[in-house]
């Protein structure tokens, strides 16, 4: 009777298939069900890990350019700076090619244009990616690297309802009165004194910077 | 020949389990099976909706910290005091994934976009950039339950516009009656809508709707309307160490909704809010910094397009 029962039991959730693979997944469930999950199809914004993945999968386009421009140089370090526009596509492409000869750049240029990251809603997502590269007996290499730079815009006093075309002016002083805490003293400067890391941007800046204690570290992953 | 009692309670345990085990599996959720009314979302086209919207806010800073002294809160209150927002434009919506809890993941973007704004004066032209081609998702049950919602992140904070369109986004799938309410009847409710911005900000709103039978219009036979009135409790709170703040709110909403007739896919929905929101700031050991008393008239239309 026994074994019965247990047999039961293990053809009930066996038929199933879904009890044990949820018990399997936890509280939270399968994590794929996220509509945020990079690749959901419901999912139309860029991560960082999603511009990696690309960037990672042109290695070898990277690697044939230091390739064809290295000859010498034991080692070094490059960067290069895009952005991805809303189709995916990327755009003004500077290449900080640190020692390395000055044909590095059209070629790593061409290799990142054509790298297609997916359209998505977002606004033009800015990106730095280091190159690493050595040579050897064997010639140059490129190491993957492991994270890729993205400036996200930083969200500012979410919890008011503002006018679209708040001034970045008036967007700065309502930061500085109402989170900015005064520092301990004599009475506090007015905005232009202020540093800008709290709230977010500097007086009169279009493109604010992220406040530079963003625990998250969303910016570089 | 007898069992031990351990043995056999364990035996009834586990022959219990397997009951249960095989009935959670096998019926869906409960509340879909006594369900006579629910969204249709076309899985073969994109949908979409013309819409019309109207946001009138007050601004009144009722609390302001010495720090404020050296700043032209004046002229800020006039420009921020009172403004009067015309958006329209249209709604494209995807059905993009069926979970498996058969709740539908919709993809829903603002296109085309034109605005205006006022100041007490004449309305000018208004950039709708910001928000342009800008979507959010939304998780939901056929009923319209919000199960999750994703990309507020991208809209959300000042001067991108997510606080003027989150209302007109969340009403294309509003909360459904579990039945079409019969004439003279009233059907209430009450259900949470949680919007999640990102790790530090949260926004849950209590809604306690009455739902009674519209009038549908004589070109439409068959379709569904529904009225609806209500009020609704809002708390929201930023965590985030720079910003630490706190909003309460009350509000009061009412609409129609047009649903289409067999596919009740959403034809039309015209619905206001008025609301009424303290966010408060505080400083880094707890005390009171500013408060910010907040009155918002919204006004919108959604009206589904020809296909």
């Amino acid at each position: 009777m026994r074994r019965f029962a247990v047999g039961l039991v293990v053809a009930a959730f066996g038929a199933a298939g879904l009890p044990t693979s949820a018990l399997a997944q936890g509280m939270g469930g399968d994590p794929h069900d996220r509509l945020d999950w990079p690749g959901s199809p419901t999912d139309r914004y860029l991560t960082s890990d999603e511009v990696r993945d690309r960037l990672h999968e042109a290695t070898e386009g990277f690697f044939g350019c230091f390739r064809e421009s290295l000859r010498s140089k034991p080692e070094g370090a490059a960067a290069v700076e895009f952005t991805i526009d809303g189709e995916g596509k990327a755009g003004s492409i500077l290449v900080d090619r640190g020692k390395a000869p000055e044909s590095l750049e059209p070629c790593i240029q061409r290799v990142v244009a054509g790298i297609e990251f997916g359209g998505h809603d977002g606004d033009p997502l800015e990106v730095s990616y280091p190159l690493v590269y050595e040579v050897d007996t064997g010639g140059a290499r490129v190491l993957p690297y492991p994270i890729v730079f993205t400036r996200p815009r930083p969200i500012r006093l979410p919890l008011l309802g503002l006018p679209l075309d708040v001034s970045a002016g008036e967007l700065r002083m309502l930061e500085l009165i109402l989170t900015k805490d005064a520092p301990a003293g004599p009475a506090e400067a007015p905005a232009e004194d202020a540093p800008a890391a709290e709230g977010g941007a500097e007086s009169g800046d279009e493109t604010p910077e992220a406040p530079a204690a963003e625990p998250d570290g969303s910016d570089a992953r | 020949m007898t069992r031990p009692p351990r043995r056999r309670t364990l035996a009834g345990l586990l022959a219990t389990l397997s009951v249960l085990a095989f009935a959670t599996t096998t019926a869906g959720p409960a509340d879909a099976a006594r369900r006579s009314l629910k969204y249709g979302f076309p899985q073969d086209r994109i949908e979409g909706f013309a819409f019309e919207l109207t946001r009138t806010i007050e601004t009144e800073m009722q609390h302001l910290p010495a720090e404020a002294e050296g700043f032209d809160v004046a002229s800020l209150t006039a420009r921020i005091g009172t403004v009067e927002t015309r958006l329209e434009g249209r709604i494209e919506r995807l059905l993009a994934r069926v979970f498996r809890d058969f709740s539908s993941g919709l993809v829903t973007r603002l296109v085309d976009l034109r605005g205006t704004v006022a100041r007490g004066g004449e309305s000018v032209g208004l950039s709708t950039d910001v928000l342009e081609g800008k979507s959010v998702s939304f998780r939901v049950l056929p009923s319209g339950e919000l199960l999750d919602a994703s990309g507020w992140d991208r809209l959300a904070g000042a001067g991108r516009g997510g606080d003027l369109v989150s209302e007109l986004l969340l009403q294309t799938v509003m909360r459904l009656p579990r039945d079409v309410p019969r004439k003279g009847r009233v059907v209430p409710s009450t259900y949470r809508v949680r919007v999640p911005v990102d790790a530090f900000v949260t926004r849950d709103q209590n809604w306690i709707v009455a739902f009674e039978a519209g009038e549908a219009p004589a070109d439409c036979r068959g379709c569904v309307a529904i009225e609806y009135r209500g009020e609704i409790t809002e708390t929201g709170l930023d965590k985030h160490p720079g910003r630490p703040m706190k909003l309460t709110g009350t509000g009061t909403v009412s609409g129609s909704m047009l649903l289409a007739r067999g596919s009740r896919a959403l034809l039309r929905h015209a619905f206001v809010f008025d609301w009424e929101r303290t966010v408060e700031s505080t400083r880094a050991n707890g005390t009171l910094r500013g408060r910010v008393k907040q009155t918002e008239h919204v006004e919108g239309t959604l009206r589904a397009e020809e296909r």
